[in-house]
């Protein structure tokens, strides 16, 4: 009894540890997985805390079960919108970069390793997939807000990719174990097996979450609850039947959280700390189960097994992949650098070690190396290469409080409460006299401790609360007038589209007239929208821009693929 | 110094107009320029409107900045006026409108124009000099503090 309280004990130090830990990380800068790693390895054998952990069956489960609810996390937060514009791509990368970057550090593996070719392919399996953890906890830190196109490439890439690093690493080590060389049609067939089964027990499985929320009468705070349950099911039933549950509980997470399951916001809360718990939990414990002295022995090749992965497989793989959407390069770099390996390597590196394979000790190794460089490398850099690369986007401010009224989140009424900074628009104005957005009005006005009706309240000072109803689609233009948003110099909105905004549905023929500008054959007859779609890669995206002339366009707003908003942005005024 | 204080002469500024609405000011905005530099008031009135038709030119927090190209214009021609109760302008933050500064460039614009509407913008996006030329008491002590404002 007494030593299952000392475990208790000891998991939940770390864990707190873990969480202050992190306040520490926003301060330098420090990508939080890497402090949750560094916090489970300074507990563990080699570190002070001493505490020897090698049981890797549990690690095994635990980490699947954590990736499990940070993929179902995941998908939560990705907006069908973002699909639009990412998924075509992010098919790609998933699972033919994968095999990319897999045989081409494989190659590069078993000849420095002096591996066997299928052993050194494993290596490039284990290390092949993305990590969905990595990825969304930076490209979602704190006021880091790219352009769309690029974020859902890689938010999809990552959710979707773990699969086909699976898929391959047990095909791998089937032909291993059976001592077979070359992998054959029954490979495809299993490879099909496992992504369609996931497709259709994802799609499927989440629709019937959603309805079951819709269906059944239960405390508030059993909703969450019934997502997570349920979606653990469907990933253990799909794993059980053969096919992907991680493709699975991510499919699910997407479908409910686009379809408005009851309680949607709340849902989204939870599940936004429990990914956070499963992130926590998972890197602790991978720290714990690290052996720093021995991984010496190999750092030289895993140094440069990871290298040949960041410089030359990854950027291959992306450069081949991406090579159908004609990606401007800035956005291929960045996509090739931000190939972020996370908890996923070291839990498929258990696979080799659970089936006996002699060179499972070494693999396990290098996987640990490959992601502590990546996380430290590319970890560090991404919000730098991001400014570098000119790929962030102003970001929308958001209410500081909200209260949903009726159902769902999307198109429904909501209190929007805002606190005004001193150097907000609207100090001095009198709080009738507002002129908000569309059929938002201001209800109360709270100061001191007391709440004010618009009439009572006067004019508005630097630290009131502004509450007000209004409904979803004028979210945005309310946190543009009311929440102050502290952009550095070259994201504040004005700067990156521009003093001013013109119609998408403009004729192209006038928009040359006003300002004089160079007409190219066949424009005359365009629309703004359609002029500018033409000429961006992809599909169009906010922060998309084209110049014409002595005027850019700058692309302030696009839905459902069609551009919407325009800037008008003059480039030898704004530096 | 500013581009905009070798261009606006003391005459080009206005303190409290009255006018109804956008129409009724680029109307007396035509008038304004047709005697100053001799262009027909219809064709400003034209230029201006095509292109509010593309989109507003109010920038918010009461400011707009109407433009257009006219072809008999020799010169780049502005006039600043400052509205005794603001207009509806479709403002993108739903305020109306009560400082308007009117910009009309030759037909040959070169990047000058540009420049300037450029730095008009940024004159008004500070909100201490909005504030000042809401409180100016005349024409004489706008026209002072425009030529006063560095970028």
């Amino acid at each position: 009894m007494d030593l299952i309280n000392q475990f208790v004990l000891a998991g939940a130090a770390l864990l707190l540890l873990a969480i202050l830990a992190s306040a520490l990380s926003y301060r330098i800068g420090m990508p939080l997985l890497l402090v949750f790693l560094a916090v489970g390895m300074l507990a563990g054998e080699d570190g002070p805390g001493g505490i020897v952990f090698n049981d890797t069956g549990i690690a095994y489960s635990i980490g699947s079960v954590a990736l499990a609810v940070i993929l179902l996390g995941g998908g939560l937060h990705t907006r069908a919108e973002s699909f639009r514009a990412g998924l075509r791509p992010a098919a790609g990368l998933a699972t033919l970069g994968v095999l990319i970057t897999c045989v081409a550090t494989g190659l590069f593996a078993a000849w420095i390793l002096d591996f066997g070719l299928l052993q050194g392919m494993l290596v490039g399996a284990v290390v092949g997939s993305t990590d969905a953890a990595a990825v969304f906890a930076l490209l979602h830190a704190k006021g880091l807000e790219l352009k769309q196109r690029v974020s859902a490439t890689l938010e999809i890439e990552s959710g979707s990719n773990d699969p086909m690093a699976v898929i391959l690493t047990l095909v791998l080590l089937d032909l291993i174990l059976a001592g077979q060389g070359l992998p054959g049609w029954g490979t495809l067939g299993m490879f099909a097996l496992q992504m369609g089964m996931g497709l259709v027990a994802g799609i499927g499985g989440g629709r019937v979450l959603v309805w079951l929320t819709h269906r059944l009468r239960m405390e508030q705070g059993m909703y969450p609850m019934l997502i997570l349950a349920g979606g653990l099911t469907l990933y253990g039933l799909t794993t059980v039947l053969g096919g992907s549950g991680f493709l699975a509980i991510y499919l699910a997470g997407v479908v409910i959280g686009n379809r408005t399951p009851r309680e949607a916001r709340n849902i989204l809360q939870v599940h936004g700390g429990l990914s956070w718990l499963a992130q926590i939990g998972m890197f602790l414990m991978l720290g714990l189960l690290a052996t720093p002295s021995s991984l010496i022995r190999d750092a030289p090749a895993a140094l440069a097994i990871a290298l040949v992965l960041m410089f030359a497989a990854r950027p291959l793989a992306v450069w081949l992949c991406l090579l159908p959407f004609r990606f401007p390069w800035r956005e291929q770099l960045f996509i090739a650098w931000v190939g972020l390996r996370g908890a996923v390597p070291i839990i498929l590196a258990l696979f080799p070690l659970l089936a006996g394979v002699p060179e499972a000790g070494t693999i396990l190794d290098v996987a640990f190396f490959v992601v502590l460089i990546s996380l430290t490398l590319q970890g560090w850099s991404i919000p730098y290469l991001a400014r570098l690369l000119r790929l962030e986007v102003p970001s929308a401010p958001e209410a500081d409080e909200r209260f949903d009224l009726g159902a769902g989140p999307e198109g429904g009424l909501a209190f929007l409460g805002y606190r005004l900074a001193p150097q907000a628009q609207v100090i001095d104005r009198p709080a009738i006299d507002l002129h908000l957005p569309g059929d938002a009005r201001l209800v109360a006005v709270l100061r001191d401790g007391a709440a004010l009706a618009p009439e009572a309240a006067g004019r508005l000072a630097a630290g009131d609360l502004l509450y007000v109803l209004a409904r979803q689609a004028e979210g945005p233009a309310l946190g543009d007038l009311l929440a102050s948003a502290a952009a550095p110099a070259y994201l504040e909105k004005r700067q990156f589209y521009g003093d001013f905004t013109v119609r998408s549905d403009a004729d192209m023929a006038s928009v040359a007239e006003a300002y004089g500008l160079p007409l190219p054959e066949g424009a005359g007859r365009m629309t703004l929208a359609e002029f500018l779609a033409a000429r961006v890669s992809g599909v169009p995206v906010a922060g998309d821009r084209y110049r014409l002339g002595n005027i850019e366009f700058v692309v302030r707003e696009a839905e459902a693929g069609r551009i919407t908003r325009v800037g008008l942005r003059i480039p030898t005024h704004l530096r | 110094m500013s581009l905009i204080s070798t261009l606006l002469k003391p005459e080009d500024v206005l303190a409290d107009f009255e006018v109804g609405s956008k129409k009724r000011l680029f109307e007396q905005a035509g008038q304004i320029f047709e005697a100053s530099q001799g262009i027909s008031a219809h064709e400003v009135f034209d230029s201006l409107f095509s292109r509010e038709k593309l989109g507003s030119t109010a920038l918010g927090y009461g400011i707009a900045i109407p433009h257009g190209r006219i072809k008999g214009l020799k010169d780049t021609a502005c006039a600043f006026i400052r509205l005794k109760a603001p207009i509806d302008f479709d403002a993108p933050d739903g305020m109306p409108v009560d400082l308007v500064f009117v910009l009309l460039a030759p037909a040959a614009a070169t990047d000058l124009h540009l420049q300037i509407l450029g730095e008009l913008a940024q004159m008004f996006s500070e909100k201490a000099m909005r504030d000042r030329l809401r409180a100016a008491p005349d024409a004489a002590a706008l026209h002072r503090l425009i030529c006063e404002w560095t970028p």
